[in-house]
Formats: C-alpha cells, structure tokens, sequence
C-alpha cells in the first residue's frame, strides 16, 4: 500500500517539476512581455480582439514582444487592474470612465445624453476634445489608448412600460456607482440607487430594485430576460472603451516596436467593430425570442427633462467643455 | 507595558468606531432606498470603507487574542517539543508574509494619491492605508508572539 502512495507521490511530483519547467523555457525567448488583463470572458469581443493584437504583435515583431491575455478578471477587476498597471505589475487592460477618478474629463465617455448618436461618437473621439481626453490618459492615468472600442448604448428595463419620463415617477433604478448617472435618473423623477452589478438579478428578483439600464450584451449574459419584461429604447449612454497600455511600459520599447505596437491597435479597434456590429444585431434576436418587449420612447423628453441637471453636476471646467462639444457637434 | 496597552485600546477604539460607522450607512442606504426619494450615493462607498477599516484595525488584535480560526488537527499530532517550534515558525512566517504586504502597501498609497473615489471625492491614499495598518499591527502582534514563543523555546 505504502509503495503505491510514493509512487503516485512521485509520478505527480515530476509531473508537476515538469510543467514548471517548460514555462520557464517559454519565458526566455521574447524581450518583452506584455500582460493583459481583461474583464471580460472569452466569449467577449474584446477578449477576441486582443486576440488578434496578440497575433499580429507577436508576428510583426518577430516575437520579440509577447502578450499574455488573461480574461474574466483573472489579474483584478477593472479599477484594480489600472491601479497594476500603474505598479508595473501587469501592462494592459481595457478601461474608460473609471478614469475619471484620476482625471475628470473622462467622466465624458459615459455621460448620459450627452452624444445623439453613434455618428456623433465617432466624431467626438476624433475632435479636439477627443484627443484632449486621450492626452490627460497619458499625463495623468500613466496610460496610453492603443484604439477605441464601441459599445452598445444603455438601454432601461422595467416590468412596466417607459414611455415618457412621467411614467418613471418613483421606480426604483439600479445604477452604478456612476454619480452622473445618480443624477439623471433623479432629475427625470425616478428612485436611482447605486448598487454593484452583482447583486443586480436577486435584488430584481425579490423587489428591493425594479428596474436597471444596461447595454443588450450585457441584459442578455445576466439573464435578465427571466425578471424583466420590457426593454425601454432609452439609449441614454453612448459609450466607448479604450484598450491601453502602461506609457512607461510603451516608452520602454525601442522605436519600432512602438510603431508595430500602435499599428496593432489600431487593427485591433476595426477588428473588433465588425465583431461589435455583428453581434449585436443577434443578441437583440435572442432577447426578443426570450421574451423581451421593446418599447420604443419619447427620447426629447427625456433629454429636456434631464439636460439641466446633468449640466449642473459638471465641475466649472467641464461645463465649458461640454459647451463647446455641443456646439461643435451641431 | 503601557505603549502595548495603548496601542490595542487605539486598534479597539477604530475597529468600534469603523463598525458602528458601518452599521450606520448600511442602515442610512436601506432606510432611504425604501422611504426617502432617493439613497445617497456616497452610502455605498462609505460602508465599503468603514468595513475594510474595521478589519484592518481588528486583524491584529484578533492575532494577539488567538481568535481566527485554526485548523490543529496536525499541530495536536506532533510531539511538545515540535509545537514549539511551530509556535515559533508560524508567526515569524506571518510577520515575513505581512512585512512584504507592508512595504508594498506603502508604493499602493503613494500610487493612491492621485486617484479619488467617485461619489465622496476623496483621496484612495486613505483606503489604501488600511492594509498598511493592517500589515504593520499584524507585524507587531506577531513580534511579540515570537518573542514569547522563542522564550518558551529556551526552557
């Protein structure tokens, strides 16, 4: 009996000798190796997407840059992945409004009815403002954008219909910790609450929220469909997301590796559109076929109602440029 | 002996304090989420504060009192003589461990200072700073620990 342990023993041992081995060999070959840590599972198009830098990195480079991806919060949550990134730790992550903890003007990348449309996002990102935005990253977060990635508009769910802003009188609105978004929902009468997305089903399940906004991606992975009945097209939220990496990390490479790099990202920003578009038109399919009801709303009144109140909890810097975005935008 | 005193009357005092802070936001937020118009927001990052400022203050005092749990299915197997020496082993790999946490906390608060926390504004340099306390009050217990251990180990 004795013998038959030591030799299991041994054999899982030298098993386990031998796997830590071979990824020491791996380790040698490439001169610098990049960690992504990414929120999303495998499934996700920006997971896909960094796929696809990864492959044209490792390939133009000859491999002397490798990049490790690791999905579903494996190396932190969002905030926590920055604050790595910030370290040294890890060297890239996919991130946007959380930034305006570190400086304030990205708050703009998940204002509500603050951009019309799709259109309109596009050419924000590419304005003045936009670039203004992806220089403070630099300066002040210690990130650089290697692209932008869309994503879907916020929409409302509810088991009532919302049709107008009169008929959220009193609604309870799970919210993230996000205070523009405290202040719209309150300034268009309803009951936000901010609460972490986790807790988000069971509390729609036993009541204590009634309803909460989110892209369709998102309605469709969380199960939604089982405790809400309508989808209000509200599309309050027109957001994007940038993949960065660490700016000491990026000034660390020799000149052309940081032209491959900045051209990978930007392939990967295209890659993952098309990824984005397609996808898209199927999940709003399958939300249908789970029963969901698409309500489509009186969206002006909900802009007037709100407009006031979302431009008041601006500070004094980012009322002027928000001003100014608007009237470029016209 | 009355620095010691002191300082575990501080650690009381903040773990008391943090979680009569807790329990009082936690509260404000269900309160006002069913009767009020609106919850403040700031109720959910607070609470989240006062509950990692109530641990970090009550982890080293739990380490002194010998309240966390411990498995000693093992450590009764062993002879006397091994278990003093694994009184000794364990609080001096406990302080190795919470002294790497403790130098790595301090780069965290400085990395901390240019952030803040969205809805109450202020700087994560004084969240960060709980796992500071908690590293360097675990630390401290942990010598004394030894150092009764080591005695104990000489007789």
């Amino acid at each position: 009996m004795r013998i038959r342990y030591l030799v299991i023993f041994r054999t899982v041992f030298l098993l386990l000798v031998a796997v830590l081995l071979s990824q020491c060999q791996q380790k040698k070959d490439a001169a610098f190796v990049f960690k992504a840590g990414l929120l999303v599972n495998e499934e996700h198009t920006w997971f896909k997407a960094f796929e696809h830098f990864k492959e044209n990195v490792e390939e133009q480079s000859k491999g002397r840059i490798r990049i490790e991806v690791y999905p579903s919060e494996q190396l932190g949550k969002e905030i926590e992945a920055i604050r790595l990134i910030q370290a040294g730790v890890i060297d890239m992550t996919i991130t946007s409004s959380t930034l305006s903890n570190w400086t304030e003007i990205l708050t703009f990348c998940e204002l509500p009815f603050f951009l019309k449309d799709s259109s309109d996002m596009i050419r924000f990102i590419a304005s003045s403002t936009g670039r203004i935005l992806e220089e403070s990253m630099i300066k002040d977060t210690g990130l650089r954008a290697l692209g932008y990635f869309q994503r879907g508009e916020r929409h409302l769910t509810s088991n009532r219909p919302i049709k107008h802003p009169d008929d959220l009188k009193g609604l309870i609105i799970r919210v993230p910790n996000v205070p523009s978004f405290v202040t719209t929902w309150r300034s268009l009468g309803a009951k936000p609450t901010p609460m972490s997305f986790s807790e988000v089903f069971t509390s729609l399940q036993q009541g204590t929220i009634e309803a909460q906004e989110n892209p369709f991606a998102m309605i469709k992975n969380a199960g939604f469909a089982e405790v809400q009945k309508y989808i209000n097209l509200t599309g309050h939220v027109y957001s994007w997301a940038y993949p960065v990496l660490g700016e000491k990390q990026f000034q660390s490479l020799p000149k052309d590796l940081k032209k491959i790099v900045l051209n990978a990202g930007k392939q990967m920003q295209y890659y993952e559109h098309e990824l984005f578009l397609e996808n898209g038109r199927k999940i709003q399919a399958e939300l249908k076929a789970a029963g969901m009801e698409f309500i489509e709303v009186d969206k002006n009144a909900f802009i007037e109602k709100s407009q006031e109140a979302i431009y008041n909890s601006l500070s004094k810097e980012m009322q002027l440029i928000y001003k100014q975005v608007k009237e470029e935008l016209r | 002996m009355s620095i010691y005193r002191r300082i575990g009357k501080i650690l009381k005092m903040g773990t008391l304090v943090s979680t009569l802070g807790l329990i009082a936001t936690v509260s404000l937020q269900i309160f006002a989420r069913f009767f009020l118009a609106s919850a403040p927001s700031w109720t959910e990052e607070a609470s989240r504060l006062f509950f990692i400022y109530a641990i970090s203050f009550a982890s080293g005092i739990a380490l002194k009192n010998n309240s966390y749990v411990g498995l000693d299915m093992f450590y009764n197997m062993f002879s006397a003589r091994i278990r003093k020496v694994l009184d000794l082993l364990i609080p001096t790999l406990i302080f190795a461990l919470f002294g790497v946490v403790m130098v790595y906390a301090i780069q965290f608060v400085f990395i901390g200072n240019t952030e803040r926390s969205p809805s109450m504004g202020i700087r994560m340099s004084l969240a960060f700073s709980s796992i500071f306390i908690m590293s360097i009050t675990i630390c401290f217990y942990a010598s004394i620990k030894i150092k009764s251990a080591v005695k104990n180990l000489k007789k």
